[in-house]
């Protein structure tokens, strides 16, 4: 009796508890997620004593950067790597990209940018195409 | 071209295309493209009116198969990758 008592009480707070998550998961639900991702290369200028280099972001509008922010990925790269994936990125939107090194004393060098060359992230596919003949 | 030119020559058929549009919300424009051939190349071949449209229709050649996708095209300019590919044969 006891056992069949939890299991009901179990169960109750199962469905619940489910039907919330599956609301709060259609809630926040946003289409799929971004197919597209930023590869980005550069030649690192390695100098002696280098802890690290930073890739900044910014939105490109009006044919111009907006304000770069690091990418919380993108902190402290090791010296010696001269390549980030940026994951980050919102579909249909423009970005130009910097990478700064980080000197020994903790200096931040200054940026190398690719403004002149924005990077334009194409829009989500269409789907569900279909054909009737009339 | 060729594929534009084809439909000219011998426009004979109507066919519907419908689809569900791009999800991102920057999007400007559609293009509908086909090709002779199954996965491409495809060529441009029809600008929907609206970002948001979901239909069009197509004049076709009778007796010619064609492959057509959709893509989006954002703000920015970029053109996405095609939906699925639909073969139609008038």
């Amino acid at each position: 009796m006891k056992s069949q008592l939890i299991r009901k009480l179990r169960w109750a707070g199962f469905v619940p508890l489910t039907l919330c998550a599956l609301l709060v998961l259609l809630g926040f639900w946003q289409g799929p997620p971004a197919p597209y991702v930023v590869n980005l290369t550069w030649v690192d200028s390695v100098t002696s004593g280098d802890t690290g280099q930073n890739v900044y972001r910014a939105p490109y509008a009006a044919s111009a950067c907006g304000s770069y922010a690091i990418l919380p990925a993108g902190a402290n790269i090791a010296p010696g790597l001269a390549a980030f994936t940026d994951s980050t990125v919102v579909d249909g939107a423009s970005y130009c990209y910097g990478v700064t090194a980080i000197g020994g004393n903790g200096k931040e060098s200054a940026m190398d940018v690719n403004s002149t060359n924005p990077v334009l992230i194409p829009p989500a596919p269409p789907t569900g195409l279909s054909a009737a003949l009339q | 071209m060729r594929v534009f030119f084809l439909m000219l020559a011998f426009a004979a058929q109507s066919v519907t295309l419908s689809w569900t549009p791009s999800v991102t919300p920057k999007v400007k424009g559609q293009w509908v493209r086909c090709g002779l051939t199954h996965g491409g190349p495809y060529t441009r071949y029809k600008q929907s009116v609206g970002a948001k449209k979901k239909s069009t229709v197509l004049k076709v050649a009778a007796g010619i198969p064609l492959f057509c996708v959709v893509t989006a095209v954002a703000g920015n300019g970029a053109e996405s990758g095609g939906s699925n590919e639909i073969a139609i044969n008038p």
